[in-house]
């Protein structure tokens, strides 16, 4: 199918932001009219994707969307055909609403759309990236006597017949008739979501003319005198048939202009590899290029009949799809058979008497160079995954957390008074008091409740610091901010919401302070007027019109309630303190008092609360950061009780509750007993983290000091932060978060040497004959592989020693003796009994490694099977395959063994053997045992029997079948992927498949062979629906 | 088993073999298949990542694989028995064929299609070997 529109842009054209949406700014349109709609935003975009660093030839790319995104659909095809050779991507243009059904059905992997997603079409896991960004012009006909500005509420006006004369906008009288576009228009799709249009229908009034075609030539040719319209900007600013209307002040070159139309690409949540690819080129700089070249050739009326003519291919006319499984390729007339050679050769057998064949079995690995290669390649799919993923999260969150209060409870703010504009509940009077003492231990608990809230950009930690003072910290890119400057923020500020019992996006809160806050200083001091309630710290811009331009927001932190004490007039100060403002609440019904902080005497300030706390927050993708501020006395105490090596832990906590099952990995850094903080790389995001600190005890007992609120840490890109992975820690403390003394304790400092536990065994000590064993082999600058071999006496022994939880231990022990000094650090996953190897990250190349397999105890004692040797983790990928152990220094590891990892890629075309549609067709009617399986679960398994190729060279028989179920739709719980078609084998009495049948399928049962005449035995396949 | 319906299918070594020809081996093993030498020792197979799609009816891809080990002595680890060749799958990114090869060998991966053109995705195979 070729494009079903043609459209000619013959203006040369700004250059627009190629840009996602920013929850700051989409807060800034709201604050005029916040309903809690998702806006666009003009901020450019943080989002950018790596370039793949290869495709694999034969790679097709299907995509289906707008006719807006043609020209830059051909541009990106053109490039990305020629970037990578062999691919191909297929085009089509069926407007956005029937590319996102294709998505949705798989038959395409990426829709080019125009506009935003819906709320409900993200509901149905669709994703946009957006890949440009149009700002959306208003247009009168040039004789039009009309010169005025407007706003965007009196533009939604006039679409809905409120304002009909040009009069009512200080031009001369004369009525007013709007030029629609047609209701599939994305660009008048991208209009209706922004707040102005929300909370009514979107549709005009009497006075309007729909021009029936998305044209913007139909909509300037229908101007006239009278007319208004909307046009994407570069399709008209140059022309001289149009007069653009002013918004706001603005033009539409104008970075705060207000109207804009993303464009860009949407798939579904598990992206193809196709869409990957390609996703991964359009983000790239060629591919960006690109889009600047398609968007110049749109402005410069790029005449798109050729583009027109291009092999542009609807999915229903591509060829067959269906696969082996499919009926529809059985049927497929066009899957000829081949001639097929029936005459049987036994010496070419490839069962037994392969081996009498060295012209067939006696194979050279024809991909010996290619597996060399393909090493020397990062696999190109993963090498996207996590940067697509970070855009696809950074997308998905970009909106959470920024619908702010209602616009109608917090009026836009220009001084430190802010008064609500509705009534809102009365905050108690408080009198302030400053406790004479410490908080008490409820409002310790209370106070460590510090967290953090984050957002891809810009996060803001508040903490309460004892009843009357929080402190809150923020990092903010420059880059964001001088976005928000640009989108006309003029103010940093930091707002104070006393959000105590409600939510915040829902309803009003309490009272409101604002305080100023420079670029320079990334924290505040902030006085607290009422304690014992809920706070949140939200940071943004106000701009000269009073909107609010938020950057980041906190979630809530208590107060803790102060002590009750007499009450020291003096430190009663009922002005604001410098930097701050003051909180009116209720209209004037409720004053809440003011501390001056400042002025106290440094002996006269409340003392600082103690409590034990830790808070982690997520960096990026791949690293977080964990601060902590631990009580003195709390630490006393633990070591009163036996604690000894001052820890920090991480937990990934994904789903579970850490009070009740174990985490599925943990890592564990030694730490100074000074430290309050340190940077923790992240072994696999997209999943939960704690971070507890706390004493580790002679006996392996874990005395927890402080557990951190779960995180998320999210998939995303890393990207250069503004301050270097150290200085967090350093602007906190010069911030005054850190007592004197924290430090970041450098890897590999952990004073405390820690001897072996005396329930610990080697080999030496089990009873095996067959030793326990594990290996530690080097996979990469970022991966290596544990395998190991643990008998079950062996196992059995530890087992009766107490230990629960078979264990995986990587310890990282650069320049240290592992037996007399604690690891710089360990990783600790919990493996199943019947596991025997496990890939685990590597956070820190260029260092020693070490292997520990063994169980955990319930009383946390670790009772060792195996220490694998040493081993240096390669800085450069070169340096990691073939790598020779190094010689065993244990009892317990693989003496003089070399590992190997080779890595290979098989791929879907190149790699997949062409059985013609007979061949099949037989495979199944005459050759397999066949079962139909009905929808419902299933287990397979081979319950006696074996397969065995012939007796003359006097093997026995296996037990091995394979299967092809085919004909339905399934789910083998091992890929955990709904299929209509798939392939196993069963090897062995104990392997089985589970099936989930969702519609009824065909089991095929059979084996291959060249050579049947040999052949013996049978096996006996069970077969029960559950 | 109460509820549940045992079905029991028996397949023979002869009559449920499907025939390859001599051609056709001849082809996955040095044309369409990956190969990689097996060395005596244990060597661990498992799909690292990637998927293989046959693009119908808009299903996703499985990370799932072919494999065929032939001129060596092998023990697969889930039979425990010696053989000179043998069929294998991997079947999700659990899944892990552990052999121990006892003379050099040679694995073959790949994939069984009616109509190539509208397959997708690959898989990263790894052998570790230890």
């Amino acid at each position: 199918m070729l494009y079903s529109k043609k459209v000619l842009l013959n203006v040369s054209g700004m250059l627009l932001a190629l840009a996602a949406t920013s929850d700051a700014l989409a807060t800034s349109l709201l604050n005029e009219r916040l309903n809690g709609a998702t806006l666009l935003a003009q901020s450019p975009s943080p989002t950018s994707f790596p370039l793949p660093s290869a495709v694999p030839s034969g790679t097709t790319v299907r995509l289906d969307g707008s006719s807006s995104m043609i020209i830059i659909n051909e541009r990106l095809k053109k490039r990305f055909e020629e970037e990578f050779a062999g691919t191909t991507v297929n085009l089509a243009a069926n407007g956005t609403d029937d590319a996102l059904d294709a998505v949705l059905k798989g038959d395409v992997d990426l829709a080019a759309v125009g506009r935003p997603l819906t709320d409900e079409e993200k509901a149905r896991g669709l994703v946009e990236v957006l890949i440009s960004r149009e700002k959306i012009a208003i247009i009168v006909g040039p004789d039009n006597s009309f010169n005025g500005d407007i706003t965007y509420e009196q533009f939604a006006q006039i679409f809905r017949g409120e304002i009909t004369d040009w009069s009512e906008l200080g031009g001369a009288p004369g009525a007013i008739r709007v030029v629609d576009r047609p209701e599939s228009s994305d660009t008048r799709l991208s209009i209706s979501r922004y707040s102005a249009f929300q909370g009514t229908e979107f549709k005009t009034d009497s006075n309007s003319t729909q021009v029936s075609e998305d044209d913007t030539d139909a909509v300037v040719s229908e101007l006239g005198n009278d007319g208004i319209g909307y046009a994407i900007a570069s399709q008209v600013i140059d022309r001289n048939d149009v007069k653009i209307v002013r918004m706001h002040q603005v033009l539409p070159d104008d970075a705060r202009y207000p109207y804009s139309q993303p464009r860009g690409y949407v798939y579904t949540g598990d992206p193809t590899p196709a869409a990957l690819a390609f996703l991964g080129f359009a983000t790239s700089p060629q591919g960006q290029a690109a889009v600047q070249e398609a968007i110049q050739a749109e402005a410069s009326g790029v005449d798109l009949e050729a583009v027109a003519a291009s092999p542009v291919t609807s999915p229903d006319t591509q060829a067959d799809p269906s696969p082996v499984a499919s009926p529809d390729a059985q049927a497929d007339p066009s899957l000829v058979a081949s001639p097929d050679a029936q005459a049987i050769d036994p010496s070419l057998a490839v069962s037994p008497d392969a081996e009498s064949s060295p012209d067939v079995a006696l194979v050279p690995a024809p991909s010996a160079d290619a597996a060399a290669l393909d090493r020397s390649l990062p696999w190109w799919l993963w090498w996207l995954s996590i940067p697509i993923l970070g855009g696809l999260l950074w997308w998905l969150l970009k909106d959470r957390g920024s619908q702010a209060i209602p616009v109608d409870s917090v009026a836009p703010v220009r001084t430190a008074i802010v008064p609500p504009a509705e009534p809102v509940p009365a905050v108690k009077p408080t009198a302030t008091v400053i406790p004479a003492a410490g908080v008490a231990a409820a409002g310790v608990a209370a106070a460590g409740a510090a967290l953090i809230a984050r957002s891809p950009e810009s996060h803001i930690i508040l903490v309460p610091r004892n009843c009357r003072e929080a402190y809150a910290y923020w990092e903010v890119p420059p880059d964001r901010n001088a976005d928000l400057r640009e989108q006309g923020g003029r103010k940093l500020m930091l707002r104070l919401y006393d959000v105590t019992d409600i939510d915040l996006d829902q309803q009003m809160p309490h009272s409101v302070k604002q305080f100023d806050c420079t670029e320079s200083d990334p924290d505040l001091h902030l006085p607290i007027a009422a304690d014992d309630r809920d706070y949140v710290a939200e940071l943004g811009y106000v701009t000269e019109d009073g909107r609010w331009l938020k950057v980041a927001r906190s979630p809530h932190v208590r107060i803790p309630a102060c002590p009750s004490a007499p009450v020291d007039p003096v430190k009663l100060t009922p002005t604001a303190i410098a930097a701050g403002g003051t909180a009116l609440v209720a209209g004037a019904t409720a004053l809440v008092a003011q501390t001056t902080i400042p002025s106290e005497p440094e002996s006269d300030r409340p003392p600082v609360i103690e409590p034990s706390r830790i808070v982690l927050t997520p960096r990026s993708s791949k690293d977080a950061y964990a601060y902590w501020e631990a009580a003195e006395s709390g630490k006393a105490t633990l070591k009163e009780q036996g604690g000894r090596h001052y820890q920090l832990r991480i937990y990934d906590v994904t789903n579970i509750n850490l009070d009740q099952q174990p985490a599925h990995s943990t890592q564990i850094y030694g730490c100074d007993e000074l430290a309050q903080d340190r940077h923790v790389p992240i072994p696999v995001s997209n999943r939960d983290y704690i971070a507890e600190i706390g004493y580790l005890t002679e006996d392996d007992r874990w005395l927890k000091l402080a557990r951190s609120a779960p995180i998320r840490v999210p998939t995303d890109r890393v990207e250069p932060t503004p301050n270097s992975p150290g200085d967090l820690g350093d602007l906190a403390k010069t911030a005054g978060v850190v007592a004197a003394g924290g430090t970041v304790l450098a890897a590999g400092v952990a004073a405390i040497p820690r001897p072996i536990p005396p329930t610990e065994l080697t080999l030496d000590r089990t009873p095996s004959a067959e030793p326990s064993r594990i290996v530690l082999t080097p996979n990469s600058p970022t991966e290596a592989y544990a395998y190991w071999e643990a008998p079950e006496p062996n196992k059995a022994v530890l087992k009766e020693q107490g230990g629960r939880t078979l264990q995986l231990r990587i310890y990282d022990a650069t320049d240290i003796d592992l037996n007399q000094q604690p690891a710089h650090s360990t990783q600790m996953y919990d493996c199943g009994e019947e596991a025997r190897d496990r890939h685990v990250p590597i956070f820190v190349s260029d260092r020693d490694y070490i292997a520990e397999i063994g169980y955990l105890t319930e009383d946390d004692r670790w009772l060792k099977l195996a220490r694998s040797a040493p081993v240096r983790i390669p800085a450069t990928p070169t340096d990691v395959t073939d790598t020779p152990a190094i010689p065993a220094t244990q009892a317990t590891s693989i003496p003089t063994e070399r590992c190997a990892i080779t890595t290979v890629k098989v791929h879907s075309k190149a790699n997949c053997f062409l059985l013609d549609a007979e061949q099949m067709q037989r495979l199944q009617q005459d050759i397999a045992v066949t079962q139909t399986l009905e929808p419902g679960k299933y287990l397979i398994r081979i319950k006696s029997g074996a397969f065995n190729y012939g007796s003359a060279s006097g093997r026995v028989a296996e037990p091995l079948v394979l299967l092809w179920i085919y004909d339905g739709k399934i789910i083998n719980q091992k890929t955990n992927v709904p299929v209509g078609a798939t392939w196993s084998s069963l090897n062995g009495y104990n392997e089985t498949l589970n099936l989930d049948v969702l519609e009824t399928a065909t089991l095929c049962t059979f084996f291959f062979d060249t050579y049947l005449e040999d052949n013996q035995d049978e096996v006996t396949v069970s077969v029960v629906r559950m | 088993m109460e509820g549940c319906v045992v079905t029991d299918l028996k397949v023979h070594s002869r009559n449920n073999c499907y025939l390859f020809t001599p051609e056709q081996m001849q082809r996955i093993q040095n044309e369409v298949a990956v190969s990689i030498a097996l060395e005596p020792g244990i060597n661990i197979v498992k799909i690292r990542e990637g998927a293989f799609s046959y693009y119908s009816g808009g299903f996703k891809g499985e990370p799932l694989v072919i494999l065929w080990i032939y001129g060596g002595k092998v023990i697969n680890r889930k039979t425990e028995v010696e053989v000179g060749a043998t069929w294998s799958t991997l079947n999700g990114y659990d899944d892990t064929l552990t052999l121990d090869v006892k003379e050099k060998a040679t694995l073959c991966a790949f994939f069984l299609d009616t109509y190539l053109d509208d397959n997708d995705g690959e898989v990263d195979l790894s052998v570790v070997r230890i």
